[in-house]
């Protein structure tokens, strides 16, 4: 079969057109996927450089992130993107999208993207197979990965970029390939080329902000080295000084120019800087230290300053050092005024330690007290006591009758009630004796008023209260007296008021009762007799203020009816020296007056009485011895030669018995005389006196008898003539008439002066008298013996007289022996 | 020579008379027992007592010696 054939071979070729044809529309179709995916890629690659493009122009990082993760989404056709990026000592930066953050966290994410950075190389796009990514503990959700790491050193930082796509969860899941992996490269080199850029920017802003910065700083610092107070000094790293500031200029008198370029060291010396503050110098510029040095120095006129330096090496960014800064604090002042201060200290501790006065301090905030060495002293305190603030060891020391008064005094200052107290209280120290004291407790505030704390003072005033109890008692004691004295007493002080009247005087005048402590001028009587009191009263009371001295005067008083006088003396007294009290008394005197008149009247009427006396005496015996004598002169007419013998011996018996009579009536004359006639002293020769009267006597008959002297016998005596011869009338009288019949009769009269008396001695060897006698020789009428011629008076005489001359007569005496009289007189009489 | 006597007592007046014409024989003696009356007869006649010799007690009532 041709046709067959034919047909076989028309189908051949037919089928072999037919097998073109198909495959030339494969070849088409092919073309068409590939011009479709080249289509696709070309979209791809067009949305990559609208980002690029778009990129650039981003404002901030944070905007291109957030682009860029946009981007990535869109140009990788991908499901979600991260890019994370790491700073030093910065938050790390992440921004995503599609990212389901609510289930898992931002850390978690953050966690794998840096454990995979550790598998991958540096630097490079790579794609994660999901084998890889099912070790993940999130990204295992994924399928694909795409990622990409990368460190600047030198902008230090980290970038990670991470394409995340499943296959389950997207529609049109591709799986990544070639294609992504150079579109994601792409991506990241732009993107990082940005990020770069962008941070280098940022960088290089900062750099310029911070030169500007310490650009003002700089200002800033000279500004202030020129205008501080401390002086500045800049010492260059050859030690020699670069700058100085006006300060030190000021402080130091030294200027700018005398002092730049020199070298630190001599400076110093030149400023005498003390030795040990210049080796610290040194020391610290050398070691480049800083530190701080207290140094002296003086300024140019050579005041001494005081300086609190500090050295501040300054190091550049190298680490090179370059100067030192020198501050100096003129701290003089601080200096000088620490100096008084400790003076002031160390003067009010050695006022208060000599003054004795305990001074405390509380604070409140520390609660604790501090107690100075006096107050230790006086409340006996121990180390112990003082390390709990003294305050619990105090209160136990206070007597318990006044703990609960002086706790409360402190409280009201610590309650703000009161600034200060002042109490006086009672402790026991030590030994358990009781001591007062005076304390005084003072709140401490700070500059708002707010009580801070306590001080106070306390002084030991046992014995001055010892001695104001006596002085209290002594008054008592006193006002007692005056209160119960008769006599009437009122007290005014300076401003003439009454302060005091006693007993008595309100007794006399009891409306004064109702003016006491009122002045005398505004005190008004009852009566016109009290008003006329008392404006005397206010006369004499001024005199006595005007004059300061005492004044008398008179008065009269009213009492129970009764006229009594008054002496009033009013006697200014000063007290201490500010108080001045006049104290007026009155005394009755008028039982003395009365008295003092009766004494008078009896005394006029017994001299009277005494003279009648003596003139009745002397004229007694005046009258008496009248007829003596005529009697006597009648027997002398009798007596002629003619008489019988015995009316001779009858004449002589009454001579005899007229001469004793006369004698006996001369003696009481002379008595008489002695206590009538006054005293009259001179100056005589009592030898001769003595003489004279032995001479009178020699007559008396008898044997022969001899007057001797002693042989430093004075001659000369001051006293009352008449007496004397009186006495030694009689004392010689006694020894002529009683001698003894012996040839070498004598009497020895003796008279020595001694300083303030006179002793005269006359001595007999005449018959004695016998001891039982002596006693009563100086008796009144006292006769020794029945021979003897005498009234009984002439030794009584002699007694009364040595009595009128203030001297003593005394006498020995030995039978047949003789007889010694002592007389005492004083070397002057005092004239009565 | 001529005495004059003045002596309240008559007995010393006359042992006065006896004693001088004891001694003195053509002596005239007056005697007074009062003084005045002695003091007014010599203020009588005071030319005639000059020389005369006066014994007067001093002693004497109504008038004294002095």
């Amino acid at each position: 079969m041709p046709s067959n054939i034919q047909d076989s071979n028309l189908l051949r070729d037919y089928q072999e057109l037919q097998l073109r044809v198909m495959r030339s529309s494969h070849i088409e179709q092919q073309l068409r996927i590939v011009q479709d995916r080249l289509d696709h890629e070309l979209i791809l690659y067009k949305r990559l450089s609208a980002y690029s493009s778009k990129a650039v122009n981003t404002s901030s990082v944070d905007e291109l992130l957030r682009l860029s993760v946009e981007a990535m989404v869109d140009v990788l056709e991908i499901e979600s993107s991260a890019i994370l990026i790491c700073r030093e000592n910065k938050e790390p930066i992440f921004h995503h999208e599609g990212l389901p953050l609510s289930r898992v966290s931002e850390e978690d994410f953050c966690a794998d993207f840096r454990q995979i950075s550790q598998v991958v190389p540096r630097s490079k796009a790579v794609i994660l197979p999901s084998r890889k990514l099912q070790l993940m503990t999130v990204l295992q959700a994924y399928t694909d990965c795409l990622f990409y790491a990368t460190v600047d050193q030198k902008l230090g930082i980290g970038i990670y970029v991470v394409g995340l796509i499943s296959a389950e969860k997207s529609a049109f899941y591709e799986k990544l390939g070639e294609k992504h992996e150079t579109i994601f490269n792409l991506f990241t080199q732009q993107l990082r080329s940005i990020l770069t850029s962008r941070y280098q920017e940022e960088q290089i802003r900062q750099q310029l902000v911070r030169i500007e910065r310490s650009e003002q700083e700089l200002q800033k610092l000279s500004m202030i080295a020129r205008k501080t107070k401390n002086a500045v000094l800049v010492i260059g790293s050859d030690h020699r000084i670069e700058w100085v500031n006006d300060s030190f200029s000021r402080t130091t008198g030294y200027v700018f120019e005398d002092v730049v370029g020199g070298r630190l060291r001599e400076v110093m010396k030149k400023h005498e800087v003390d030795v040990e503050g210049r080796q610290q110098i040194l020391e610290a510029v050398r070691q480049q230290q800083s530190c701080e040095v207290y140094a002296t120095s003086r300024s140019i006129n050579g005041e001494e300053l005081c300086w609190n330096i500090e050295i501040i090496p300054v190091v550049n960014d190298a680490g090179k050092h370059l100067s030192n800064i020198l501050m100096l604090n003129d701290v003089t002042a601080e200096v000088r005024f620490k100096e008084d201060l400790l003076t002031i200290n160390y003067k009010y501790q050695l006022i208060s330690q000599e003054a004795k006065v305990g001074i405390w301090e509380y604070s409140i905030a520390d609660n604790y007290s501090q107690w100075n060495e006096v107050l230790i002293d006086m409340f006996g305190a121990h180390q112990k006591d003082g390390a709990t603030g003294y305050y619990e060891f105090w209160e136990s020391r206070i007597h318990p009758d006044d703990r609960e008064y002086v706790i409360n005094e402190r409280r009201k200052v610590l309650n703000n009630e009161v600034k200060s107290v002042r109490k006086n209280y009672r402790i026991y120290n030590s030994d358990g004796e009781i001591r007062h004291l005076q304390s005084h407790t003072i709140g401490q505030y700070d500059e708002e008023g707010r009580l801070i704390g306590l001080m106070g003072s306390s002084i030991d005033v046992t014995e001055l209260m010892q001695v104001d109890e006596r002085v209290q008692s002594l008054k008592q004691f006193y006002e007692n007296i005056v209160n119960h004295l008769p006599s009437n007493v009122m007290v005014f002080n300076g401003q003439h008021e009454l302060v005091y009247a006693n007993e008595s005087m309100l007794h006399a005048h009891p409306f004064l009762q109702q003016e006491l402590s009122k002045n005398i001028d505004s005190i008004i009587g009852i009566n016109n007799a009290t008003h006329a009191f008392l404006k005397r009263l206010r006369l004499h009371l001024s005199k006595a203020f005007v004059t300061q001295k005492v004044v008398s005067f008179n008065e009269v008083f009213i009492l129970n009816h009764h006229q009594r006088n008054m002496i009033g003396t009013a006697l200014p007294v000063g007290i201490g020296d500010s108080e001045l009290l006049t104290i007026v008394s009155f005394t009755d005197v008028t039982e003395l007056n009365r008295f003092q008149k009766e004494l008078v009247r009896k005394n006029t009427e017994l001299q009277k009485v005494n003279a009648e006396l003596d003139n009745f005496v002397y004229r007694v015996s005046h009258d008496l011895r009248s007829p003596l004598l005529s009697i006597e002169g009648i027997l002398g007419l009798m007596e002629d030669d003619d008489l019988d013998p015995e009316v001779r011996e009858y004449h002589k018996l009454i001579r005899t018995s007229v001469g004793r009579m006369d004698s006996s009536i001369k003696d009481i004359l002379e008595y008489s005389r002695n206590s009538r006639v006054e005293l009259k002293i001179e100056r005589f020769n009592i030898k001769k006196m003595v003489e004279a009267i032995f001479a009178d006597h020699k007559f008396y008959g008898g044997n022969p008898m001899e007057l001797q002297f002693t042989p430093e016998c004075d001659s000369y005596l001051e006293s009352d003539k008449t007496r004397i011869n009186t006495l030694f009338r009689n004392l010689i009288g006694n020894a002529v008439k009683y001698r003894r019949n012996v040839p070498d009769s004598f009497v020895r009269f003796g008279m020595s002066t001694h300083k303030k008396q006179v002793v005269i001695t006359l001595t007999d060897n005449g018959k004695g008298i016998e001891k039982m006698k002596i006693k009563k020789v100086f008796d009144m009428f006292y006769r020794g013996s029945s021979d003897s011629v005498g009234s009984g008076l002439g030794l009584y005489i002699c007694k009364e007289i040595i009595t009128k001359l203030q001297g003593k007569i005394s006498l020995t005496s030995e039978v047949g022996q003789g007889t010694m009289v002592t007389i005492t007189l004083p070397l002057k009489p005092k004239l009565k | 020579m001529n005495y004059l006597l003045i002596d309240d007592d008559p007995i010393i007046n006359l042992v006065h008379r006896k004693t001088i014409l004891k001694f003195d024989e053509g002596a005239e003696v007056k005697e007074f027992l009062s003084p005045r009356t002695a003091l007014d007869e010599i203020l009588q006649n005071p030319k005639d007592v000059n020389g005369h010799v006066i014994f007067l007690d001093i002693n004497m009532p109504d008038l004294n010696g002095f």
